[in-house]
């Protein structure tokens, strides 16, 4: 969706370094003195890339549900993260450069002064629910420490101590980023001892979109 | 301030969403990343511009906080509730952001570098977020933080260190069923980025008659903070088996290079050996053996059947010999 920009006079709010400048998407037009005998003076327009990297999570809260009877070994709840989308609308998306989606939970934090439960009892499965053609990936499952490894090479039995949810696969520094919209959402299975303190928990969930280069 | 929650009739609310990106005074200015050279005890200023792509106007909170590298080797920041010590604590930025429906606003921020501050690489992270607020439910509840990143490098003047070593190097053979065809090495390792500078990795791995160059695209190997380790597998093509396969891995690191050319760094050489047992090619010997050995046994029976036919049939001539002898001469006796 691309509107035009509308430049409006707003007081500018002072931060804590003074103050903020609002931009219209658009054209800066530059002067620029054509050598020194100062008889033309020209106007560049400046072009700004059009288009944006952006993100995108759906509302909600999530509440993590008890498994009844999943197991004798360990207790388990489970939910599902709200859809998470990136949008790359960039015209010309510089070589190389590419995204990524990274997931991190922090402890479970017992309301009423329980212990904490660490986030290595956090596990997810991404799921990617748009159609691609395999320009986009999920991040692999993540188990929790209750779990055994399923990855012989790397254990991945770790919990979500920054696992990737979602990934441009650019496959060579020459691939440019694709225009589209990627939506990607997760299982999440909490597992935790018998012996867990009850009561509320809570914890945070941070999704962080980056860019990087090869 | 709306926040993005639930509606009570089980409406969502709009979802928000928004870009970052690096920035000069006046808007986006093309990089993708922050990187600074800085004199211990100086400050910069640079710029970021948060877009908001929705209709709806929109307050993002600001953050900064170290950053850190992912078990897959991608760049990211500290969470909230993490604390920064390093670089995220030096960058000074506003709190918060307003940002109207369809529109862009850059925020200045500074970069403070303490006197004494170590030299080399010092990774962190800026980001706009919004964040779901946490209804008071019972049970267990994860509220979710969603950010856009950009990777903020300062790199602190002062003598750059850039070094790497290799360990645990660790070799695999994997034969070819195909006697004709040879077999594959794997080589693994870790590297450890032991200086003060990021470092990209690449190299070149060799194994008997095969060789391989590192990384290839579909195994990235991301670049390495300062105190990063990875482990990287290199599968060799090509490796004929003959029982013994010497091999040598070269890797080539090269520390970032921000203004001027890059500190140089020395290659590592790791020298190893691969056991390589052509048991494809044994078993084709063993069978033309095997062959060899059924086709020459029946030749030596069929031989010892003739010279027995042979034997016997002289024996037949020499007792009829003698019959006729005693026939012809007629016996007295």
């Amino acid at each position: 969706m691309i509107r035009n920009a509308r430049t409006r006079a707003v007081p500018a709010s002072v931060g804590l370094l003074g103050g903020l400048v609002i931009v219209g998407v658009g054209g800066v037009a530059v002067a620029e003195e054509t050598g020194s005998d100062g008889v033309e003076v020209g106007v560049t327009i400046q072009e700004r890339q059009a288009g944006a990297l952006s993100l995108s999570v759906a509302a909600g809260d999530e509440t993590l549900v008890e498994v009844d009877g999943a197991s004798d070994d360990y207790r388990e709840f489970t939910g599902v993260l709200p859809d998470v989308t990136v949008t790359d609308t960039r015209s010309a998306a510089p070589e190389g450069v590419y995204w990524y989606v990274t997931g991190q939970a922090s402890d479970f934090v017992g309301t009423t002064g329980q212990d904490p439960i660490t986030p290595d009892h956090l596990g997810w499965a991404p799921t990617l629910v748009t159609e691609g053609n395999g320009e986009v990936a999920e991040g692999e499952e993540v188990l929790t420490s209750i779990d055994e490894s399923t990855n012989p090479s790397v254990p991945n039995n770790v919990g979500l101590a920054g696992e990737e949810l979602l990934q441009l696969a650019l496959d060579s520094e020459d691939a440019r980023a694709a225009n589209g919209t990627w939506t990607a959402n997760a299982a999440l299975t909490l597992k935790t001892p018998n012996d867990v303190e009850p009561g509320s928990y809570s914890s945070t969930l941070t999704l962080t979109l980056f860019e990087d280069t090869y | 301030m709306p926040t993005a929650t639930a509606a009570p009739d089980g409406d969502d609310a709009p979802a928000v969403r928004w870009s970052v990106a690096p920035a000069d005074a006046s808007g986006e200015d093309g990089r993708f990343s922050i990187q600074h050279e800085v004199e211990p005890g100086e400050t910069v200023t640079d710029h970021i511009t948060v877009q908001n792509l929705g209709e709806e106007e929109q307050t993002f909170t600001l953050l900064a906080a170290d950053g850190f590298t992912t078990r897959n080797g991608r760049f990211d920041m500290l969470a909230s509730d993490a604390k920064s010590v390093d670089a995220g604590t030096w960058i000074a930025l506003p709190d918060e952001v307003t940002v109207a429906g369809g529109d862009s606003v850059v925020v200045p921020f500074d970069i403070r570098v303490p006197e004494r501050a170590e030299p080399g690489d010092h990774p962190a992270g800026i980001a706009a977020s919004v964040v779901t607020k946490r209804s008071a439910t019972d049970g267990t509840s994860l509220g979710v933080e969603s950010r856009v990143g950009v990777k903020v490098i300062t790199r602190v003047a002062g003598a750059l260190t850039p070094a790497l070593t290799v360990d645990d190097v660790d070799t695999d053979y994997h034969p070819s069923w195909n006697p004709l065809t040879p077999g594959e090495a794997t080589v693994t390792f870790t590297v450890t980025n032991t200086g003060n500078t990021r470092l990209a990795v690449t190299g070149h791995a060799r194994a008997g008659t095969g060789e391989a160059s590192f990384p290839t695209p579909d195994q990235p190997i991301g670049d390495l903070l300062p105190g990063d380790t990875r482990q990287v597998s290199v599968l060799i093509g090509g490796v004929i088996p003959l029982f013994y396969a010497p091999g040598q891995l070269v890797i080539t690191p090269q520390a970032a290079a921000l203004e001027g050319p890059p500190p140089p760094v020395e290659p590592v050489a790791v020298d190893f050996a691969v056991a390589a047992v052509p048991w494809s090619q044994l078993l084709v010997l063993v069978a033309a053996a095997l062959v060899v050995l059924a086709l020459t046994g029946s030749r030596r029976r069929a031989e010892r059947r003739l010279q027995a036919q042979l034997r016997s049939a002289r024996e037949e001539g020499r007792r009829s010999a003698l019959v006729d002898d005693r026939v012809r001469t007629g016996s007295t006796r």
